[in-house]
């Protein structure tokens, strides 16, 4: 399983996302963060957005991966439905990302709520028996 | 989950519709929290509520109460529909010296820690200071948490003040001056600035000699001021095998002695009160006095044998010898300090001056009562003292015993140590020893500091003006001349006496104030401080300057983590009835969807260049006035004006720029809309309130508009909640909730982020302005009329997520208060002055928007609410379900359907979006403003029904 969506905070969108490595789980995380927004079956590919990110704090990472997500749909109208995460640990937790989607459009697409922010509830990435599990509550 | 009872049992019940919140609910708790709820309500918040809202009320510089409105739900950090007020003053001394502020001071400035110990500014790690509250007015102390340095950006300045103190810090560092904080750079020659003029020791590492004498080095200068008081006022003895430790003295001394016995880990018992008679023979006869004494003890063996290992002699003090104990003879010079601080706290004469000559000070003494036996050993111990108060560069003698009285023992006899009482000896005394534990020394030893000071520099100009004297008439001018050049500093029978007479020394003029006349012209408050006049101010050239903030109990914070979004209502009224506008609402409805973006990474349609976005950001709705995008008139109905002054877009990072900047002109999603209303008859509640709001029918149109700063704000708040948490990472500052992340008010960072936030606030006015120029583009095309004819005008525009500096009276005086409202709105009464004149009679408009399906209020504020809740009530009614569930119980589509049938015509951008919205995933309305009614916070003025709406 990807990512599950739970019920814990009542204004908000929560989820639990699952991967084998930090690489998965990121890319999880992304593709659970974007369905709140739209409907990923509705999404078609048109648009690649490319970028990479530092930092000594694997969560801290996973904040800033996402917080870039969020700010890419104001700063440029992109939803994503797609994901290629490489996530590396060399001095320090290196990542990039290349993110498939397109250009948001009310009319063909099937879009949920705007996320405003990631919050700091409960963020936390656990060790799980098959690999990772993080916990990401979406401002809404 | 809904609240368990375990929780609710703890609640006090204040009255029907309050409920407390006591601080032993969860450890740190300063304040208690007040719930404004009917017991329905409580029942269905969840219970992160309650822990929220306790963690509110620890935050530092809370005031009164942390409060809970009937909408309150667990937010972040904060809950939703929560309010506190903070206390924004920042006391902290920069002792020894000049300012009210520990920041950007150059390199080698002493500041003064608990102890009294001096050290250079850049050497402070985790001391304790001690600081002036300058809102009460009293002493108090605060730990550094925080120590930057950096290399000044802004020019550095120079004072140099009358009484020889001086300061170099950056131009905006706050000085306390008799208009209030200044900024250094601001001031000018001949301002007065407050100075504390006790400087204290210098401090120096005391590990090896602590290790030395086994004595643990963090508790040795609070060892060194216990066992000196003890020694003075205080007695060991063991009675019927038990052990004590007795001390006396005024009860405000042994409570400052208690807190620091409690510091070292004991329990000192309570302060007692006894009258006891004396009688005694004097060489001046029998004397016979009655006097109060308080005293305390320190119960345990422990104790005692610890204050005995210490050298504190037990029993009768007047029948043994002992001397000052080694390890304090031997001990670093500001150790020796709160040795003697402590002992003349105790046994010194408090300063005073002569009756015959109120500008000289009596002598300083001590005195040891001994019976003849041990005379000697007083004549020792003295020594002792002498021998120390020459490393501080003071000279004292030790008199001969004399006879003193004849008690029930027998004679006894009364050794003293004198201080020279030379102005420069008494003014080491004072501003560097000074006394321990009697506040009312220490207090006069700064007014005295102070005074001689003062008196040293008029001589010291007399000096000089002698010589010049000299000088001048060797020259060959006359006396008169001279005093004409030398005037007003000295007059000419001075300069006579200069010139005609051999002069010894040089004295103060007839004029000079005494010392009475001096502390009433220039003592500020009652704990010290005085003003001095800046005489020299020059441009500095420093390289590095030191940054210091403390942790006050009383310091304000400001929190982070709710400010974000700067959500608010706006609500317009109409000419126009049901019957008008019913036919017509869905052409409205979906022109209104077409014109004003809505939903998931909207684009707005005011397209602005960078430089336009930072006028949005400075000016908020004055913008769009000027810009053809709103009325003149609109500026006075909005909360502030619709322009926040203090916004700064230099504190606004270009990523939010980035994210914002396409964003003016969006509804946004989620739980914010545009919604047509109607009132009804039956629900106008208060008819003159209505009336001034502009409703005069019941069956009138009014349209609402439920948005924020949109992801601009939200950005906003993620930048500072990085740099809060780097601050508060690095420097240790726990905080119980990590989205409660918090800066002190006055740091830098916090004046950062208050002017960011303010930006987002000025945007959001902004937003919901040029929303409204399209609802009367919309109406004036669909009515054929154009807006102003269609009285189109706004009623009011309130923010619920802010937080503002507000004047409250808080236990009878007026303060000035950090309010932060989170999901809560402002509700101030009749009078105010912040509210449009328009509705300073009836009271401020309170717009309550409730969920799509129920409809929303009208309100209005009352004195009330300013009494009791910082001048706040709800925002909303509180969701009592999860989006998740919402989203799998109900229907967008069928929704729409439903409502339709009702008479409300929905469009969304979103159909699973508006199933999270349904109705019944919110609280009843009705009960949330009937509480706040009842509880006379806001009453009601009107409900509004829904007849057509627009959604994200």
């Amino acid at each position: 399983m990807k990512y599950a969506f739970i019920d814990i905070v009542r204004a908000d969108a929560a989820f639990d996302a699952f991967g084998k490595d930090y690489s998965k789980l990121f890319a999880n995380c992304a593709e659970a963060l974007s369905s709140v927004m739209v409907d990923l079956k509705t999404l078609t590919a048109g648009k690649k957005h490319t970028f990479s990110l530092q930092n000594k704090n694997i969560q801290s990472l996973l904040y800033d991966f996402l917080e870039e997500i969020i700010f890419v749909k104001d700063a440029e109208q992109l939803l994503f439905n797609k994901f290629k995460v490489i996530v590396a640990k060399k001095k320090i937790y290196e990542l990039s990302a290349e993110c498939f989607g397109d250009k948001i459009n009310a009319k063909k697409q099937k879009l949920g709520v705007d996320a405003k922010a990631i919050t700091l509830h409960d963020f936390k990435i656990t060790k799980t028996k098959d690999g990772y599990k993080a916990r990401i509550v979406v401002d809404v | 989950m809904n609240v368990g009872s375990e929780i609710l049992k703890q609640l006090k019940q204040v009255d029907e519709l309050k409920w407390d919140l006591p601080t032993s609910f969860k450890k740190g708790m300063k304040v208690p929290a007040r719930f404004f709820a009917t017991e329905n309500i409580l029942k269905t918040m969840d219970n992160r509520v309650f822990d929220q809202i306790a963690n509110v009320a620890s935050l530092p510089g809370i005031v009164k109460r942390a409060l809970c409105m009937p909408d309150a739900h667990s937010g972040y950090g904060f809950p939703i529909g929560g309010v506190a007020a903070f206390d924004p003053e920042e006391g902290v001394i920069s002792p020894g010296g000049i300012g009210f502020d520990i920041n950007c001071l150059k390199k080698g400035t002493p500041v003064l820690d608990e102890n009294g110990a001096n050290r250079p500014i850049e050497e402070l790690t985790s001391q304790t200071l001690n600081i002036i509250d300058l809102q009460k007015k009293k002493l108090t102390s605060a730990k550094v948490i925080l120590t930057q340095n950096k290399k000044p950006l802004e020019p550095v300045f120079e004072i140099t003040t009358g009484m020889g103190n001086t300061l170099t810090a950056t131009e905006d560092h706050p000085v306390y001056t008799e208009r209030g904080m200044v900024a250094l750079g601001k001031l000018q020659v001949g301002d007065k600035v407050a100075v504390c003029p006790f400087k204290g020791t210098k401090y120096e590492d005391a590990t090896e000699w602590a290790q030395k004498y086994g004595i643990s080095a963090e508790q040795a200068p609070t060892l060194a001021k216990i066992c000196a008081y003890n020694m003075g006022d205080g007695t060991l003895l063991i009675t019927a095998n038990k052990y004590h430790a007795q001390f006396y003295g005024p009860k405000k001394d042994l409570m400052k002695l208690q807190q620091d016995i409690k510091k070292i880990g004991f329990s000192p018992t309570k302060v007692y009160t006894r009258v006891r008679n004396h009688k005694i023979n004097t060489k001046y006869g029998l004397v016979k006095f009655k006097f109060e004494e308080n005293s305390f003890n320190v119960n345990g063996k422990k104790f005692y044998d610890l204050l005995k290992s210490l050298g504190v002699p037990n029993g009768r003090k007047t029948d043994q010898g002992y001397r000052v104990p080694e390890w304090v003879r031997t001990a670093p010079k500001w150790i020796k300090r709160c040795f003697l601080a402590s002992y003349f706290g105790a046994e010194m004469n408090a300063p005073s001056v002569m009756k015959e000559n109120q500008s000289t000070f009596y002598m300083q003494s001590v005195g040891m009562n001994k019976i003849e036996e041990f005379t000697e050993s007083a004549r020792q111990f003295l020594q002792d003292i002498s021998d120390m108060l020459l490393e501080f560069g003071l000279k004292s003698t030790v008199s001969l015993p004399a006879h003193d009285y004849d008690g029930i023992r027998g004679s006894t006899y009364r050794t003293r140590l004198h201080i020279s009482n030379t102005l420069d000896q008494l003014r080491i005394l004072f501003s560097e020893i000074g006394f321990e534990y009697s506040e009312e020394k220490q207090i006069k030893a700064c007014y005295a500091a102070h005074y001689l000071a003062f008196k040293e520099e008029v001589i010291k100009l007399r000096e000089k003006a002698q010589e010049v004297s000299i000088l001048m008439y060797s020259n060959g001018q006359s006396t008169t001349q001279i005093a004409n050049k030398l005037h007003p500093a000295v007059n000419k029978r001075f300069v006579q006496r200069s010139v005609f007479e051999k002069r010894g020394s040089i004295r103060t003029p007839e004029n000079f104030p005494n010392w009475e006349e001096f502390i009433a012209d220039n003592k500020i408050g009652n704990n010290g401080l005085m003003w001095d006049v800046i005489m020299k101010k020059d441009l500095a050239s420093e390289s590095e300057v030191y940054d210091i903030t403390v942790n006050h109990k009383d310091h304000n914070f400001l929190a982070n983590g709710f400010l974000v979004s700067n959500c608010g209502m706006r609500l317009l009224r109409t000419n126009l009835t049901t019957s008008d506008v019913k036919p017509k609402i869905k052409t409205i409805i979906d022109n209104l969807f077409k014109t004003v973006p809505a939903g998931v990474g909207c684009k707005g349609f005011v397209k602005l260049s960078r430089e336009q976005f930072n006028s949005v950001m400075t000016d908020g709705v004055k913008w769009c006035v000027e810009n053809d995008y709103g009325w003149e008139k609109d500026l006075n109905c909005i909360e502030d004006y619709g322009c926040i002054s203090w916004a700064d877009p230099k504190k606004v990072s270009q990523r939010a720029i980035s994210r914002g900047i396409d964003q003016l002109g969006t509804l946004g999603s989620g739980n914010h809309y545009l919604e047509v209303q109607m009132t009804t008859p039956g629900e106008i509640f208060d008819k003159r309130a209505a009336k001034a709001m502009g409703i005069t029918s019941p069956d009138q149109i009014m349209i609402m508009i439920h948005c924020g700063s949109r992801g601009f704000g939200h950005q906003i708040g993620t930048d500072y909640l990085k740099t809060f948490e780097t601050v508060m990472k690095e420097h240790k500052i726990s905080i119980s909730d990590p989205e409660l992340s918090c800066a002190p008010f006055q740091s830098k960072e916090g004046q950062d982020y208050f002017g960011a936030m303010a930006c987002a606030a000025n945007m959001a006015f902004a937003n919901r302005q040029v929303i409204v120029h399209r609802i009367r583009e919309c109406f004036a095309s669909v009515f054929k009329q154009d807006a102003e004819s269609l009285g189109l005008d706004v009623v009011y525009d309130v923010a619920h997520n802010i937080a503002k500096l507000e004047k409250h009276k808080i236990d009878g005086k007026m303060r000035e208060v950090l309010v932060h409202r989170k999901g809560a709105t402002r509700a101030f009464g009749p009078g105010r002055s912040e509210i449009p004149a328009v509705y300073r009679d009836i009271g401020q408009p309170v717009i309550v928007g409730g969920s799509m399906e129920t409809g929303s209020y009208l309100l209005v504020g009352t004195k009330k609410a300013e009494e009791e809740t910082f001048g706040s009530t709800m925002h909303g009614s509180g969701r009592l379900m999860s989006r998740t569930q919402a989203k799998h119980d109900f229907n967008g589509e069928k929704l729409q359907k439903d409502m339709a049938k009702k008479g409300i015509y929905v469009q969304a951008v979103s159909m699973s979006g508006l199933a999270e919205e349904a109705g019944a995933s919110y609280k009843n309305i009705d009960e949330v403003i009937d509480t706040m009614h009842i509880a006379g916070i806001t009453t009601k003025v009107a409900k509004l029904r829904p007849i057509g709406n627009v959604k994200g």
